[in-house]
């Protein structure tokens, strides 16, 4: 039975999972649903088969991914003693690559059927273009995720110096 | 079968595949040239547009009017030039023939013969004279039948310009409206391992691309406003009486878009009308360069060449560098040698694209060598 049309109307639309995997990953946390909605449009949805490489550490990067569904390994070096961290859905990987383009320090590999969004540099920039408010926006919550990083790794840099010491 | 074996089937099913692929593009080509071509143009207009239809968005916070203020605008003004620009000729015209009578065209042609021949070295003076056998008036009224004949076909051509214009202004709107959804939709085409190689590769196309025309657009009104004010100094000093000033400065501007040729194409339709504006001029036929040199300029033509000259000179070694500067980074010898098959394949609208698609073709050579050359880790 169709809705009724004051229902219609007030009611919002349901979130996507792409809007809500990007709200619990709180990497953009003050984005409105039109903004969210931009943001969507731009980013390239791909599913990955476990086991399939999303990239490989010495790629050169577009972009930053955002693990829709699925789980996704993420391998600082090779081999067996390789340093791994597994991501879940909500996780982001690879921002460093919305910023400047450098190659990629990790690589990643999906571990089960995986659903991620790519979120590329020059689509933010446009963005910037179209929505300069979005996109300040945009770059200060960057920004803030990436100090936070260097923060936490300062701390465990510091951590790991005095356990040696 | 070994896997030696197997990688040269490979290779050689993929070697079948491109061979296939090019003997269809070889037979479709005269098909679909003329689609490519509006499909590339429009997709120039669009990567040049595009800046300006996002700024206009971020204002209007509607996609569709920004689309529509600016291609509106646009056409607006290209509709305000070009009428004034054929009413300009038609007054012209209509000038000429009432003030300039056949008397004066004989008297002319007799004036010009003579002035000529005195000129020439002893030996070329009777094929010279042979060659102004032929701007007999008798002939020339054959000629103006044939002309006549030649007008009625370059209305037919003209009519087919205008379908293909207004083809390729709804093909430019559609994708300034809806270029980033169908960007995504070829992205989409792509398999998951060459993504991000693709993205960077479309972000270059589209930037160089951009870059370069907006380069060229700003080295072209440069060139069209140093025209005109060399046009008007001319007029003003040294009494050129060239008429359409404006109109020569826009069609200079616009002939600089191709490169190398351009120039040389600007200065015919000024060197014209300075010649039809003065045919009732004696002085004017024994003009000297600037009024002040002692080197013969009949009907300031030789004026009219070193004010484009100097335009020239002035566009390549200041304006040019400076707006387009490195954004297509090829070598000169590359640029002339995209423009040499740009003319043979296309014509003037071939040199016009030569240079972006020699860029495009650079940046993609460079984005797989890039994917293909060693990882460092």
């Amino acid at each position: 039975m169709p809705l009724p049309l004051w229902d219609s109307l007030l009611r919002r639309a349901p979130e996507s999972t792409f809007q809500r995997a990007l709200r619990s990953s709180g990497l953009f946390p003050g984005l409105t649903d039109r903004e969210l909605g931009m943001l969507e449009a731009t980013a390239h949805v791909r599913t990955y088969q476990a086991g399939e490489e999303v990239f490989r550490r010495g790629s050169r990067g577009a972009g930053m991914f955002l693990i829709l569904e699925g789980t996704v390994q993420i391998a600082a070096t090779e081999g067996p003693k390789s340093q791994t961290a597994e991501l879940q859905p909500g996780d982001f990987f690879g921002e460093l690559a919305l910023v400047e383009e450098d190659v990629r320090s990790a690589t990643a590999t999906a571990t089960s059927a995986t659903s991620l969004a790519l979120i590329a540099r020059s689509n933010l920039e446009e963005i910037g273009r179209r929505n300069p408010s979005l996109g300040e926006k945009l770059m200060r919550d960057l920004a803030r995720v990436l100090a936070d990083r260097l923060k936490r790794a300062e701390a465990l840099l510091q951590q790991s110096s005095q356990s040696i010491g | 079968m070994n896997s030696s074996d197997a990688s040269r089937l490979t290779a050689l099913a993929r070697g079948g595949k491109l061979l296939l692929l090019a003997a269809v593009a070889y037979i479709a080509w005269p098909y679909v040239s003329d689609v490519i071509l509006l499909l590339l143009l429009a997709f120039l207009l669009t990567t040049l547009l595009l800046p300006a239809v996002d700024k206009l968005e971020s204002r209007l916070h509607r996609r569709g009017a920004a689309v529509f203020v600016l291609v509106g605008g646009l056409l607006t003004a290209i509709i305000v030039f070009v009428t004034r620009f054929i009413t300009g000729i038609s007054n012209e015209a209509a000038m000429i023939a009432s003030d300039v009578t056949s008397e004066d065209v004989v008297a002319f042609l007799g004036t010009a013969r003579e002035w000529t021949l005195a000129r020439l070295p002893e030996f070329t003076r009777p094929v010279a004279a042979e060659s102004w056998q032929a701007m007999d008036p008798e002939r020339i009224t054959d000629s103006a039948v044939t002309l006549l004949a030649s007008l009625a076909k370059l209305t037919a051509a003209a009519g087919g310009m205008f379908f293909s214009g207004i083809l390729l202004v709804i093909i430019t709107s559609i994708l300034l409206y809806d270029y980033r959804v169908i960007r995504k939709s070829i992205v989409r085409l792509v398999p998951n391992r060459h993504l991000e190689s693709a993205l960077r590769l479309i972000a270059g196309v589209e930037g160089q691309t951009s870059r370069y025309l907006r380069g060229q657009l700003t080295a072209a009104a440069t060139v069209g406003l140093l025209s005109m004010g060399g046009l008007l100094l001319l007029n003003l000093f040294a009494g050129a009486n060239i008429s359409l000033v404006v109109f020569l400065g826009a069609v200079a501007g616009l002939a600089n878009l191709i490169p190398l040729a351009g120039p040389i194409l600007a200065m015919a339709p000024a060197i014209i009308l300075a010649v039809v504006n003065n045919l009732d001029n004696p002085a004017a036929l024994h003009h000297h360069l600037f009024g002040l040199l002692p080197i013969p300029s009949p009907f300031f033509s030789l004026d009219i060449a070193l004010v484009f000259l100097l335009v020239q000179q002035i566009d390549n070694h200041f304006v040019t560098p400076r707006v387009i500067g490195r954004s297509v980074g090829m070598h000169p010898l590359a640029i002339i040698l995209a423009l040499l098959v740009g003319a043979e394949a296309m014509g003037p609208v071939g040199m016009l694209l030569a240079v972006p698609v020699a860029g495009t073709i650079k940046v993609i050579g460079a984005e797989v060598m890039r994917t293909r050359g060693p990882v460092t880790v």
